[in-house]
């Protein structure tokens, strides 16, 4: 076909592109997909990633399911999990607090729940300390993880305790 | 004309600048290029409390020479006016706030030394801490907004500890 040819139906000539970086368990993959209203992004992910459909989509450090980007988004940073939410069991001082986020929360906002008043309401001082760390592990989550990354296959629920070790001082 | 060269270090930290995270972060709000002028990077990064919504910002001057093999040297800082702000005194912040924003000379000298967190250039060396957390210490391989990430924490606990303060 001539390019110079007027044809109002063809496609622009700058195709519009959303760059999304997906992590999946310990996976991070990163793609360039057109962007477009007319294309579901989640079905050309698990398009292009071969992903059954037991595998959910968050955003990440976002409450909800993604369903679409906002419009102007050019660059989305997506949770893949086979949970819709995490059953997240904290323990400290002979206590169990629990509840339910979505696998794409990171650790970081899991901790000011923990420490804050929904749950074991620590004072400013030991919730500056406060940390999760995994049953036997001598060190904590980090804190720019998400919950989804430390939840075994198969099932959806994690157990943490609430350490106040202080780890901020050299 | 011949193109400019430009070092491995700032070939891999623009390389990281247009990166998937660094990107998403600019447009989810949270973080914002101030200043840029290889070696020097300036933020501001903004946070909300969860419970509350209360924003707070705060800005930071990054020093990334030798990059990525030496650790980003960071401090606070008041973009307008180049200076760094007088650090928070106790009860003005969240207490890890206020202790990783406080004054403290690099060993052995009397420069001040930087954010005093693990992963910051001088801090790292304070005590052996980088090796005695390792999940919190700069490595080669990190990217960039490994150093965001851990301001963004830092300006979240300052937001949720204004929360509390102005409710109570």
């Amino acid at each position: 076909m001539d390019i110079n040819e007027s044809n109002d139906e063809r496609p622009p000539l700058v195709e519009e592109v959303i760059h999304v970086e997906i992590e999946i368990i310990e996976r991070v993959e990163t793609l360039t997909l057109p962007d477009s209203d007319d294309v579901v992004l989640m079905e050309q992910i698990r398009e292009k990633l071969e992903l059954p459909p037991e595998i959910h989509f968050f955003e990440r450090g976002k409450e909800a399911a993604f369903t679409h980007h906002a419009k102007g988004r050019k660059h989305i940073r997506l949770v893949g999990h086979h949970c819709q939410s995490v059953n997240l069991v904290v323990q400290y001082d002979h206590l169990d607090k629990v509840h339910h986020f979505p696998p794409a929360t990171t650790v970081s906002a899991a901790v000011q729940w923990a420490a804050g008043k929904q749950a074991y309401n620590l004072d400013p001082i030991a919730a500056a300390k406060a940390n999760l760390i995994l049953p036997g592990a001598d060190q904590p989550l980090p804190k720019e993880d998400v919950l989804g990354k430390y939840v075994k296959a198969g099932q959806c629920e994690l157990v943490v305790s609430l350490t106040l070790k202080d780890f901020t001082n050299g | 004309m011949a193109e400019e060269e430009i070092s491995a270090a700032q070939r891999t930290l623009e390389a990281q600048m247009k990166s998937v995270p660094f990107q998403a972060g600019i447009e989810e709000g949270r973080w914002k290029v101030l200043h840029y002028a290889f070696p020097i990077l300036e933020f501001r990064i903004s946070a909300r409390d969860p419970a509350t919504n209360h924003e707070e910002s705060l800005e930071f001057q990054l020093k990334c020479d030798n990059y990525s093999a030496l650790a980003p040297f960071v401090q606070h800082w008041d973009h307008v006016n180049q200076v760094r702000p007088m650090p928070f005194t106790a009860g003005t912040s969240a207490p890890g706030v206020v202790d990783a924003l406080k004054e403290w000379s690099r060993d052995g000298t009397s420069e001040y030394g930087g954010i005093y967190r693990a992963w910051q250039r001088h801090a790292s060396l304070h005590n052996d801490w980088a090796n005695k957390r390792p999940d919190q210490a700069w490595r080669g391989d990190r990217h960039i907004t490994f150093i965001l990430e851990k301001l963004y924490e830092l300006v979240s606990e300052h937001a949720s500890w204004l929360a509390q303060a102005n409710a109570a």
